[in-house]
């Protein structure tokens, strides 16, 4: 099963690695590219559901505290999770709805990691392996891929002595990189009115601070070729979070959300009216929403 | 502890922990090599060695149990709980070694072994013990088998080059340039060294000096992964260009046989006739004159990575499927198959083991390495419809 998502991953690599002159790099950057350009629509999805959520916090956390000191009672744990869930409803928000999409993208990021763990070959039992992932025929004769790309082996770990000294600096890069890709994707934080950290919010902080580290400690043992696959994926994340990133994510979306809304607003008029007045926190979501509801008076 | 570190700790522990078993299973599925199977003469008595990853074993090929270790006066030695001690290295703690290749015996019951960790380790065969785990350092690992003549070790290393030793000092006497690495043995015939590389060539180079015997190596279109056949009038070879080829000593291209898939397996040489095996599961005779095929046959339902066994009237050949077939030597025809509890991949290269002096066995064996360490050494009575039931290792 799981062959039938790497295999032509290897396939499609390999392929590259030969329309692009045989560089081993450029097909990584560029395999990269195009999986993370096919998968985009599904970042974005879950780019916009975080922060829908986001924004129903403050309406969360005075339910909250309306049962405050309560909590523990089974009815009104039962009640606190069925206003919960009707906040949701009201908002259109499905509390799942941001966790599908990254979850689909789990097993593509996996296999593009894999193929080019696989299409590197860098052990006779890699290799063996190949004999059955290359689905093209004449793909088997480009084998071992070329792995030597500016005196560093791709198919090595970055440190001394299978690699030049200067190598490290690819997993410092992979560690600034998903430094600065968890900081543009953590959602902007609404502030509760006793100022306490909100459990999401507080393991999105820590990841920002975990993940650069647990990818650079990674970057050191995995070959040279899987981190520059790690800083190719962050750039091209970076560039999605970015503000200019957000603003085509809405561009592209916002045509089918107004779309939605507008069928949600026929289905039931009254429940839309709370995502107005919750949506007013955030800029970015205030400018979706604007749009949207021009679309809707149009 | 803060409210702050209580409502993250566990769920960041548990993220840290999937994220952890997600990468580790990326990079443990595949190991580096397969088992590597061979013989040694120890006290008078062939034994099988088996190297698989960080441990080396020897076996007794009479029931597959690990070797005990003997005193001078052929007693069994114990250790202090009154055990016999077997014969068993650990190469874990030894500078992480690990062992894929086969060892060459040298003059004082020492084996000397290539390891993945950039070393030569020597191993006092009836000790069983590396007294220096920090061995002879190279700057490449090496996963495939030593070669040596009286005067040099030959070292095929994974990144690129053979490297010639002094044997009795170990200082490098020469290097013969193979780019891109060397993952099959070179092969020393009337003072040639023959050797193939992963870069889609085979050399010749003068096994005194290093010198490069031909003005070009011979282009093979694909990866060459085993040893070339080397005999009197011309060298065989396959590649992963899905060829199998003859080449004369003075390096020119005579004539090639195309077959389904790579060819990752030296072909064997009986009366004329070439069988081979490649990773489409086919195996094939090819008249080893003009290369044509005699028969060829897709006998099992993966790739066959190892060499055949060609004994009397059979062919047998072992299959990533876990399955060791038997067909008829002069047709091809599938005559018997076994196939080995939960399909192992085979891969690692069969041994014949014949009744004589120095090994005890009533018959005939085929032993074949898996990938699996509960059934690391199989073995089977040649004869297929002999009673015997042979033996499992298991580590």
């Amino acid at each position: 099963m799981w062959d039938l998502i790497l295999n032509p991953f290897v396939t499609l690599l390999t392929w590259m690695y030969s329309i692009f002159n045989n560089e081993i790099v450029i097909a990584i950057v560029v395999f990269t590219i195009l999986v993370r350009l096919i998968t985009f629509p599904l970042l974005a999805k879950t780019q916009q559901s975080s922060q829908r959520m986001q924004e129903l916090q403050p309406r969360i956390k005075k339910m909250q505290e309306k049962y405050k000191g309560r909590e523990k009672e089974p009815e009104v744990r039962e009640k606190m999770a069925q206003e919960q869930m009707a906040i949701y409803r009201e908002a259109g928000v499905s509390p799942v709805g941001g966790c599908l999409p990254s979850l689909i993208q789990i097993p593509i990021m996996l296999a593009l990691y894999q193929a080019i763990y696989f299409a590197l070959a860098t052990s006779p039992y890699q290799l063996v392996d190949l004999a059955d992932r290359l689905l093209i025929p004449g793909l088997d004769q480009l084998l071992l891929l070329k792995n030597v790309w500016l005196g560093m082996n791709l198919t090595q770990p970055p440190a001394p002595p299978l690699n030049p000294t200067y190598a490290l600096v690819l997993p410092v890069l992979v560690m600034v990189t998903t430094y600065f890709q968890s900081k543009l994707a953590m959602p902007a934080t609404v502030p509760s009115a006793d100022g306490e950290v909100s459990q999401t919010e507080a393991i999105n902080r820590s990841m920002t601070t975990v993940m650069p580290i647990m990818l650079g400690v990674f970057a050191l043992s995995f070959s040279v070729g899987i981190s520059i696959y790690f800083i190719t994926g962050n750039l091209i994340s970076i560039l999605q979070y970015s503000p200019l990133g957000k603003r085509m994510t809405e561009r592209v979306f916002s045509s089918g959300k107004a779309k939605n809304e507008e069928d949600a607003e026929e289905a039931a008029p009254l429940s839309r009216k709370p995502v107005a007045v919750t949506a007013s926190g955030s800029g970015a979501n205030s400018s979706i929403n604007k749009k949207t509801k021009k679309k809707i008076r149009r | 502890m803060n409210t702050f570190t209580r409502k993250v700790s566990r769920p960041l522990v548990l993220l840290v922990l999937l994220l952890v078993v997600v990468a580790s299973g990326c990079t443990s599925r595949i190991g580096t090599s397969w088992a590597v199977l061979g013989t040694v003469e120890m006290n008078g008595r062939t034994q099988i060695i088996v190297g698989y990853n960080t441990v080396l074993s020897l076996l007794d090929p009479s029931n597959g149990s690990v070797t005990q270790l003997e005193d001078a006066e052929g007693r069994t030695r114990s250790d202090e709980n009154g055990n016999p001690r077997r014969w068993l290295i650990d190469g874990g703690s030894m500078e992480k070694a690990e062992f894929f290749g086969r060892p060459v015996a040298l003059d004082d019951g020492i084996l000397l072994f290539p390891s993945i960790n950039n070393r030569l380790l020597k191993v006092d065969l009836l000790a069983a013990r590396i007294d220096d785990p920090k061995g002879i350092a190279l700057n490449n690992p090496i996963i495939t088998d030593l070669v040596a003549t009286d005067d040099l070790i030959y070292v095929p290393l994974q990144f690129g080059d053979v490297v010639a030793l002094d044997r009795d000092t170990f200082s490098e006497a020469w290097r013969a340039p193979v780019t891109g690495g060397v993952w099959s043995a070179p092969v020393v015939q009337d003072g040639v060294m023959y050797v193939a590389g992963v870069n889609h060539f085979l050399y010749a180079f003068d096994a005194t000096t290093g010198q490069a015997l031909w003005a070009e190596p011979v282009d093979l279109g694909g990866v060459a992964g085993a040893s070339p056949l080397v005999t009197e009038d011309a060298i065989y070879i396959g590649s992963f260009a899905h060829k199998l080829f003859k080449i004369s000593k003075e390096g020119q291209v005579l004539a090639t046989f195309e077959g389904n898939n790579w060819f990752w397996s030296t072909p064997v040489l009986i009366d004329g006739t070439l069988y081979a095996t490649d990773l489409g599961g086919y195996v094939y005779a090819v008249n080893a004159d003009d290369m044509t095929q005699v028969w060829g046959v897709k006998a099992a339902g993966r790739g066959i990575r190892p060499s055949p066994i060609v004994s009397g009237e059979y062919v047998v050949a072992a299959s990533r499927d876990g399955k060791v077939y038997w067909l008829d030597r002069a047709t091809g025809e599938v005559i018997k198959t076994r196939e080995i509890e939960g399909h192992p991949e085979i891969l690692s290269d069969m041994l014949l083991l014949e009744p004589s002096d120095t090994l005890q066995i009533s018959e005939p064996l085929i032993v074949v390495g898996t990938s699996d360490t509960g059934k690391l050494a199989v073995a089977f009575p040649l004869n297929p419809e002999s009673g015997y039931q042979g033996w499992i290792y298991s580590r």
